[in-house]
């Protein structure tokens, strides 16, 4: 186990290379430098030089090699300078943003995939049956309805008619729970119709294997057979999916965040956007890449403590 | 599975309880709101109109504007008096007040809170701040070549301890300015934020970082336990403020004292500022949030986002509905002018005026003004919009009306029948992600047709569209001008010659006769002589078409019927104080 794990873990070195290069040839090559510096500049006084000092002030005027072994190390020391909007340095300026984003997405994120495998098992069990069709149906409604259409309904007549929730805003401590109420509910409704669908496939292909077919002709029980053969065993694609979705929650949801006024880690790179903000925008790329690269390492171990075989292969 | 089903009902519950209008802490507290993200407190970088707004309610200029005049007067703020000038203009002695004391909520750069007072050499450091190439201000361009050693300082490195003969601390509450030229308008400047002071102490404690500790004299401090930044911005009376009173009921304008009341006037008269406590400037991008939250009472203050203005007001009047809230309308001129510029070096627009007299006859403005702005604007018949000294209330700019039968003959006139061997013209756009910028753009290159002028839409973003108006590459575009201060010369400076491109010229337009008209005026005080100059150089420029005028943007703001003292000012910050509220009425 130990030398899978070392294995995948130098796996990662030409990953990391890899994102680098990705990331450099788009900041630093084709990605429209000159444009983003430009734009930095008070409209009344750029001119040549005050772009060549920012060329300068962020290293774009030295070789290329150079610039990319420092986006290398930017990501592996996760330094990544200052914040030319904000002043600040730029991991200050995550980790303000990271628990909003992460307040607003993880309990939404737990909560829904709790919800979701209870209502999958349910369809699961009764397939075919009223429960089952009517779960269906709502699922597809949920995943068609936009996040967008649901947040100005949420906000016109559950916050601010009936007022049963906050319109927007945000607090330290655990007084923002009221500020997050609304959202979650929203991330809910339309995150559980597609992982419903999904659980309920994975849950009945899981049901056609022939081990079930053996445990029920020695008569064990449905119910016996759902809860300890058939979910256990589909914990596997179920926590795959699960786990390569924890990288999602630290981004946060743009929509979510902006229009509640949650001063997340989405809002975070979308201002440093509309700001030009090169090293923030960097940053946030980067380390959105980085946490996905380490969950998808986190699945693999979880796959192969799970399945020996995974480690032989 | 009970269990399951109680967590919705519980957060329900929860919500419930937890559900609130406005924020109500200790005393008043007026919420108020601005639309984009804040940037950080250095008056150096004060380019952006909401930070600005807030950093005004904490820190004071040495000037100010009056609150109750119809038009932008200044007053002393932090100096003592008004400047003593020169003769000849060029020398400005301006003597500060010893009480403008600075707070430090943090006690870092002031470890007792209370600091010391502002004085003349916080504002000589704040100065060269704006000049010091390091910095890259938004706010030079004010002052460049106008004080007297000042750019030589920033050319020869920008040394902080040397002296520049032009900005100097005669003592520590007296000021120096000389200037290398007269320039009148350098009063509006010291009113604006960019020369907001900068203790050396807030420097030394925070470094490059200081900008996101503010510290100032103002009415208010900045609240950093209660702000969080990017989501609301709240500001504490500050308890070493010096005091300030509401004007007296007869410095107040006809048009203020007819809108806020005589009563009201004679109420507040003399009044000890500020009302409120507590200020909360919340960021709220989206402005569906915003109208929401007006409407629940958890703003005090509110423009009408476009798609709620039709079932908000009808001919100018609010409904029914929101009259009986209370809620009352306050529309106002702003200090701006939209227009679309010919690019005067271009061999055929720039050399023939009867082509762009007759283009600018062929615009629709008076459609322009109903679809795109929904009445809300004055079409403009020159540069100078109203309130500003050279606006010509009875001046009609012969061109600035539609009259398509009058286009073509002048199109005819100016030797393209019909448009027949004219090229395609290229609009350059600046933006491809705004509908209503492309709904006025494609507006445009109809009405052209109709006269039979082939105009092209060219694809771009703004920092396209400004890298293409400095290399004298953009043929039309459209673009606005705000006021910086309230002296015409801001605005005919967009059709001074030696301004163009990269200057603020986009057109390249280079007149002599304006040219000469500008420098006189510019240079002058305010007169009814510098009016008049200004006035036949607007004009002069408005007939000879180097811009099809657009319009001066009205603004339509709506008061929540709590909110007691409200003036509209576009120019200028710092008028939180100013503001009163009725709780009671508020809680009701």
């Amino acid at each position: 186990m130990v030398n899978y794990i070392i294995r995948r873990l130098l796996h990662l070195v030409p990953i990391i290379l890899g994102v680098a290069l990705v990331f450099f040839l788009i900041f630093n090559v084709i990605g429209g430098q000159e444009k983003y510096l430009y734009n930095m500049l008070p409209q009344k006084s750029r001119s040549a030089e005050q772009i060549d000092y920012y060329r300068h002030k962020y290293g774009l005027d030295r070789p290329l090699v150079v610039q990319y072994l420092d986006m290398v190390k930017q990501m592996v020391t996760f330094d990544f300078g200052k914040s030319e909007s904000r002043k600040l340095p730029v991991t200050m300026l995550i980790k303000r943003h990271v628990p909003a984003s992460a307040a607003l997405t993880v309990p939404a994120f737990f909560f829904e995939i709790s919800i979701s495998l209870i209502l999958a098992s349910l369809a699961a069990y009764w397939r075919g049956s009223w429960l089952d069709k009517t779960l269906t149906v709502l699922s597809v409604i949920g995943m068609s309805i936009s996040m967008l259409v649901l947040i100005m309904l949420g906000q016109q007549f559950l916050a601010y008619r009936m007022g049963l929730f906050p319109i927007s805003g945000w607090t330290r401590g655990i007084g923002a729970v009221k500020y997050l109420l609304l959202p979650w509910l929203l991330w809910v409704t339309v995150t559980v119709g597609y992982d419903v669908r999904f659980f309920r496939t994975t849950l009945l292909e899981e049901s056609h294997r022939d081990y079930v077919r053996t445990a029920r002709a020695k008569g064990v029980g449905n119910r016996n057979i759902m809860v300890n053969h058939i979910l256990l065993n589909a914990m596997i694609p179920i926590l795959t999916y699960v786990v390569m979705q924890i990288p999602f929650l630290l981004t946060g949801s743009l929509l979510l965040e902006r229009f509640f006024s949650i001063p997340g880690i989405g809002d975070l790179m979308v201002n440093s956007i509309a700001s030009y903000d090169l090293p923030v925008l960097k940053a946030t790329v980067m380390v959105y890449t980085l946490f996905f690269v380490s969950f998808t390492l986190i699945t693999d171990i979880l796959y192969a403590l799970v399945d020996p075989r995974v480690r032989l292969s | 599975m009970k269990k399951f089903f109680l967590v919705p009902a519980l957060m329900l519950i929860a919500a419930g309880l937890f559900a609130t209008g406005a924020d109500e802490g200790e005393g008043k507290v007026l919420n108020r709101y601005v639309v984009s993200k804040i940037q950080p407190f250095d008056p150096a970088d004060m380019t952006d109109l909401y930070t600005s707004q807030i950093y005004g309610d904490i820190a004071e200029a040495l000037f100010s504007y009056e609150y109750l005049t119809d038009t932008y007067v200044l007053k002393p703020e932090v100096a003592e008096a008004m400047p003593e000038v020169s003769a000849d203009g060029l020398t400005y002695t301006i003597k500060l007040r010893k009480d403008a004391y600075y707070y430090d909520p943090l006690k870092e750069v002031f470890p007792k809170g209370k600091g010391r007072a502002a004085n003349a050499h916080d504002f000589v450091l704040s100065i060269k701040r704006l000049a010091d190439p390091a910095n890259e201000s938004g706010g030079w361009w004010l002052y460049e070549g106008y004080i007297k050693g000042l750019d030589e300082w920033a050319a020869a490195g920008a040394d902080y301890s040397a002296v520049v003969e032009g900005f100097k601390a005669l003592d520590d509450y007296t000021l120096q300015l000389t200037l290398t030229k007269p320039y009148p308008q350098i009063l509006y400047t010291l009113a604006m934020p960019f020369t907001y002071p900068v203790p050396q102490e807030l420097l030394d404690t925070y470094g490059e970082e200081f900008a996101n500790y503010p510290v100032g004299s103002g009415a208010y401090y900045y609240d950093h336990l209660e702000s969080i930044p990017d989501n609301k911005y709240v500001l504490q009376k500050n308890p070493v403020w010096r005091g300030q009173n509401f004007p007296s009921a007869a410095s107040a304008g006809q048009a203020v004292t007819e809108k806020l009341g005589a009563d009201t006037l004679a109420e507040y008269g003399g009044k000890a500022l500020p009302f409120c406590n507590t200020v909360v400037w919340n960021v709220i991008e989206e402005s569906s949030v915003q109208w929401l939250k007006f409407l629940n009472g958890e703003l005090d203050i509110s423009g009408i986002p476009k798609d709620n203005f039709a079932d908000t007001v009808i001919n100018n009047e609010l409904t029914d509905e929101m009259k009986a809230k209370g809620i009352t309308l306050d529309i106002n001129p702003t200090l701006d002018v939209t227009y679309t510029f010919f690019n005067m070096e271009n061999p055929i627009l720039g050399t023939n005026e009867k082509l762009r007299q007759a283009m600018s006859m062929a615009y629709n403005h008076e459609k322009a003004l109903e679809i795109f702005y929904n009445f809300r604007g004055i079409n403009a018949q020159t540069l100078i919009p109203p309130g500003l000294g050279g606006y010509d209330p009875d001046y009609e700019n012969p061109y600035a009306t539609y009259n398509p039968e009058k286009a073509r003959a002048l199109l005819a006139e100016a030797g393209y029948p019909g448009g027949e061997g004219l090229p395609v013209f290229k609009y350059q756009m600046y933006s491809t992600k705004s509908a209503t910028h492309r709904q006025m753009v494609e507006f445009f290159i109809e009405n052209m047709k109709a006269i039979g002028i082939e105009v092209e839409a060219v694809a771009g973003d703004w920092p396209t569209f400004l890298e293409r108006i400095d290399s004298h590459e953009v043929e039309i575009g459209g673009i606005a001008w705000g006021a910086d201060y309230p002296d015409a010369q801001n605005f005919l400076q967009l059709n001074y010659g030696p301004n163009k491109a990269p200057g603020p010229n986009a057109a390249n337009y280079d007149n002599p006769r304006f040219n000469e008209l500008y420098e006189k005026g510019a240079f002058m005080q305010q007169s009814p002589e510098r009016d008049a100059l200004y006035a036949e150089a607007a004009q002069l420029a408005a007939e000879e078409v180097p811009w099809i005028m657009g319009v001066h943007r009205l603004s339509y703001a709506l008061v929540q019927p709590w909110v007691k003292t409200r003036v509209f000012r576009d120019i200028g910050a710092g008028y939180s104080k100013y503001l009163d509220i009725d709780t009671e009425l508020r809680g009701q």
